[in-house]
């Protein structure tokens, strides 16, 4: 036996397996640095198209149009300028900023009734058609200025008067690596535009309308119809999901009704999320129309709960099965009913588990899109107002800018990526936290 | 007079029995609070019975609809055109679908789904080359036969068949086309600009027709009006046609099936190696600190949203595979570049079911293999894996599944519309694709093409959920063995 350990055919066996152990150890560890180093592109390509260089060019320079710069100016400054460069857009642009209403009506209210501002005393009984064209022209500037802010005026001003173009855009890699071939290229396509760094994601962007332009479109509609589905979701999900899972967990016994309803949740949560949307679709948005108000947040709302309910459950029952038994029994000991155990006992010590369980849901919620198909809109320019209003997501906006013919959308889209996965970050972030909080309180 | 009587508590071990003196029995009082909050939140579980009823009722009532409902298409034959477009370069079997040709004259092309006449047999091309086509011999009751080399080729157009003459609504007669009679058969119904008549008789190009049937409206209809004959949609056609176009009455699902089946193929291909490899890495060789380093990015991946692979695929894969591997014959919407990003996104779901299955093998196995010597790699491949095997397959499972209803990467990278082919490099359309591409468009609701996603979707969500069944059977016969 020792001279079979001994010998060199068994030690260079043993050489041969442990170095095949080393391999695989090395092969194992390599797929996984396959998948960091797609995450790594994954977040890198995003970036890499949200910056760089653009070829811009104006129709008016913008430095022409008043003796100090743009940023420096006050409301009624800017409005000034409005009334010297397109005066008579000024009726159109007060009756988009500062009246919400039946377009059509605005000429036949006096400036009192239609005017959503401040309206001087002297101006408040007058008809827009009334007065000669010069003086309502000048008392239009005077409503701008006195109630549109300086970031709204400058934003007209860009939209109206400089009417900025873009002809192309680089990402940041050709721009940082390949400025000489972009120079070139500028010289001998766009002679008459300028190259300037543009960062897509500013707050401009974050801030404005919805437009079909690209260098002059935001994602106002998009966070807000996000922000309002989001809201809508959590007030239906978290009560249903929570209840059924104390229903599941406390109050049920192991009969085949039950049974039923727990395989069901499985097999829930493994429907492809397109379906969902059809079942959206079609209940929420066309038979209940007169409920839900058909293309509304509302449906789209309880559609995505619809979705996120199976998280929200197998989570939930996870946390509640987490609370020892012994604060049950506890509970019990003394008296209490099962309700005044589930409620003061169970619910506040596995509140943590199931908050982030439906952080997680939500989070699932927010970046889908497959679901509102149909149900949100593509393109929409007014702000949701209330839960049975039009609107869209930010998943939404980045699918339409991704599938558009103008590669300048893609910009948009890279930068509309950034916002979503800011918005999901901070929600994980909140859920970790949670989970840690539950891990140290419990120990 | 003393009795005692045991109580067990809810919820408590059953040990926690104990006597006391009989008095009021609180357990049993009834108490219409507690009895109200059980049954809201029974309601809440029932919640999720009803979306599988709706989900069900909305799939099945639809595409039963589907199937009652008869398309109505435009009455064609093919007419040979007046001169031929080319010729044969050597001569064909009656078997041969690969034509050599050469165009007769500069600058001529056939078009795609062209019919063709060679000699008196119709063929119709299935793939167009420059020096060859492909194309599906002996068509519209033809024999396929031999011909020799310099045969013509004589393209087809589709000819619609019309009224040939005016017709006042008291009028039962109404002569076609010359030649297309023979499309017609006594007993069916045709379409007229809204009007549905029953044919009664059909002699040489006149039909006898019954007017105004199914309760439409006899109309006057003027000479050149379409005729159109109906298409009813039945079950072999879905399930086995390999052409999707709803505006010519074709509803045929394979194309859809191959482009789901060939995406999710890569996308396994793609996930099983870097999932399964991240699991054992992470269960195996990693130490604690590392594990707890990297374990992260996989959760990072399963969050990140759909659609944001999907600009990946479009934007990052498909421009990179073609400067790297294909080259312009890679198309810009197409299979491959889909089916990856796809794997990527499956392989989170596939790295943490394989880890489950793998921590879950007791340690003594792995304690045994050691002992008898076997190194690290031996144990992980001849004791481990196997030993996980149920669980690992549940996982691939129900990545599978996940990978057939992925919606958006599908959208924005595989392509818009239905294609049967095998070729990855072109673009193709999925089920989940294609439901999504029909509910954003605007199709009226009830009709054809729009109760026909529900077809589909009754597909997909049958098909997924036989996936997640079966992955839940074998995981469940994992918890059992251990």
């Amino acid at each position: 036996m020792a001279n079979l350990i001994d010998s060199g055919a068994y030690r260079s066996q043993v050489k041969r397996r442990n170095a095949r152990t080393l391999i695989m150890q090395r092969l194992s560890l390599a797929t996984l640095a396959v998948s960091i180093i797609v995450l790594a592109l994954l977040l890198l390509n995003v970036v890499n198209q949200a910056f760089g260089l653009v070829a811009q060019r104006y129709t008016v320079d913008p430095d022409t149009l008043a003796e100090r710069p743009l940023a420096e100016l006050s409301p009624p400054e800017l409005a000034a300028v409005l009334l010297e460069h397109v005066p008579r857009r000024l009726l159109v642009i007060v009756r988009d900023n500062l009246y919400r209403g039946d377009p059509a009506a605005f000429t036949r209210l006096t400036l009192g009734e239609s005017i959503d501002g401040d309206v001087p005393e002297t101006v408040h009984g007058l008809l827009p058609t009334d007065l000669p064209e010069a003086e309502r022209n000048r008392i239009f500037a005077e409503l701008l200025g006195l109630n549109v802010s300086e970031d709204v005026l400058r934003a007209i001003i860009d939209a109206e008067i400089v009417k900025t173009e873009i002809d192309k855009g680089w990402s940041l890699h050709e721009s940082l690596l390949n400025r000489a071939a972009i120079e070139v290229d500028m010289l001998t396509n766009y002679p008459d535009s300028e190259l300037v760094f543009k960062s897509w994601l500013d707050v401009r962007f974050v801030t404005s309308q919805l437009s079909s332009r690209p260098v002059e479109t935001g994602i106002r509609q998009a966070i807000l119809g996000t922000a309002w589905l989001l809201a809508l979701t959590v007030l239906i999900s978290f009560p249903l999901g929570v209840g059924a899972a104390l229903y599941l967990e406390e109050y049920a016994s192991d009969n085949w009704f039950n049974r039923i309803i727990e395989t069901n949740i499985r097999n829930l949560a493994g429907v492809p999320s397109i379906i969902y949307g059809m079942l959206g679709l079609t209940v929420f948005v066309r038979t209940f129309e007169g409920v839900t108000g058909g293309r509304s947040i509302v449906s789209g709302a309880l559609t995505l709960s619809l979705l996120i309910l199976p998280i929200i459950i197998i989570s939930a029952r996870e946390a509640l099965r987490a609370v020892p038994s012994s604060l049950r029994e506890a509970s019990y000991g003394l008296g209490a009913t099962r309700w005044q155990t589930l409620s003061r006992q169970l619910l506040p010590s596995a509140l943590p588990g199931i908050l982030t369980g439906a952080i997680l849901g939500l989070s699932r919620a927010i970046g889908e899109t497959a679901p509102l198909f149909g149900i949100a809109a593509t393109f929409i320019n007014t702000d949701p107002t209330g839960p049975g209003s039009r609107f869209t997501v930010l998943p939404m906006q980045i699918y339409a800018w991704t599938g558009q013919p103008d590669e300048l959308f893609r910009f948009n889209a890279s930068a509309a990526i950034i916002v979503l996965m800011a918005l999901l970050l901070a929600m994980n972030s909140a859920a970790i936290y949670l989970r840690n909080r539950a891990v140290n309180q419990r120990v | 007079m003393q009795r005692s009587r045991s109580y067990e508590l809810p919820g408590a071990p059953s040990l926690a029995v104990f006597e006391v003196e009989d008095g009021p029995d609180l357990s049993r009082r009834f108490r219409p609070g507690e009895a109200l909050i059980r049954a809201v939140l029974m309601a809440c579980g029932i919640v999720s019975i009803f979306t599988t009823v709706g989900i069900v009722l909305v799939l099945a009532g639809n595409t039963v609809a589907f199937f009652q409902a008869r398309a109505w298409v435009l009455a064609r034959q093919p007419v040979a055109a007046s001169e031929p477009l080319a010729q044969l370069t050597t001569a064909i079997e009656d078997h041969t679908i690969s034509l050599p040709f050469v165009y007769l004259a500069d600058g001529s092309q056939f078009n795609n789904q062209q019919y063709l006449l060679v000699g008196s047999e119709i063929m119709r091309i299935t793939k167009r080359g420059t020096s060859t086509i492909e194309v599906t011999r002996g068509m519209k009751g033809t024999q396929p036969a031999a011909y020799p080399a310099g045969t013509a080729i004589t393209p087809m157009t589709e000819d619609l068949a019309k009224a040939a003459e005016a017709l006042p609504s008291d009028d039962t007669s109404l002569r076609v086309s010359t030649g297309f009679g023979h499309l017609f058969t006594p007993g069916e119904e045709i379409e007229v600009d809204a009007e549905i008549m029953r044919v009664s008789a059909v002699e040489g190009d006149t039909l006898t027709v019954e007017r105004g049937v199914q309760g439409t409206v006899v109309n006057n209809h003027t000479a050149g009006a379409n005729i159109a004959i109906p298409d009813p949609v039945t079950f072999g056609e879905f399930i086995s046609n390999t052409l999707w176009q709803p505006q010519s009455g074709e509803f045929g699902i394979l194309p859809l099936i191959t482009a789901t089946l060939l995406i999710s193929g890569v996308a396994l291909a793609v996930a099983i190696p870097l999932g399964l490899g991240a699991a054992v890495y992470l269960s195996e060789y990693a130490r604690p600190g590392v594990r707890n380093a990297l374990k992260p990015t996989l959760e990072v991946l399963a969050g990140i949203p759909t659609v944001v692979y999907g600009f990946f695929a479009l934007t990052f894969v498909t421009p990179t595979l073609r400067n790297l591997l294909f080259g312009a014959s890679l198309n810009s919407l197409n299979m491959l570049a889909a089916g990856i990003t796809v794997g990527v996104l499956i392989t989170p779901l596939i790295s943490s079911m394989c880890e489950d299955a793998i921590s879950a093998v007791p340690r003594s196995l792995r304690e045994a293999s050691y002992a008898v010597g076997a190194t690290r790699l031996e144990t992980t491949v001849k004791v481990v894996l196997p030993a996980a095997v149920s669980g690992i397959s549940a996982g691939i499972i129900l990545a599978m599944s996940r990978a057939v209803g992925e919606t958006m990467v599908v959208l924005l990278a595989a392509g818009a519309g239905p294609n049967f082919t095998f070729d990855l490099r072109q673009s193709a359309e999925t089920m989940a694709g294609h439901i999504a591409r029909i509910s954003t468009g605007d199709i009226s609701y009830g009709s054809l093409d729009y109760t026909s996603i529900f077809a589909v979707g009754m597909t997909l969500f049958v098909s997924t959920l036989a996936l997640n069944i079966v992955s839940d059977l074998i995981s469940r016969r994992l918890r059992e063995r251990y």
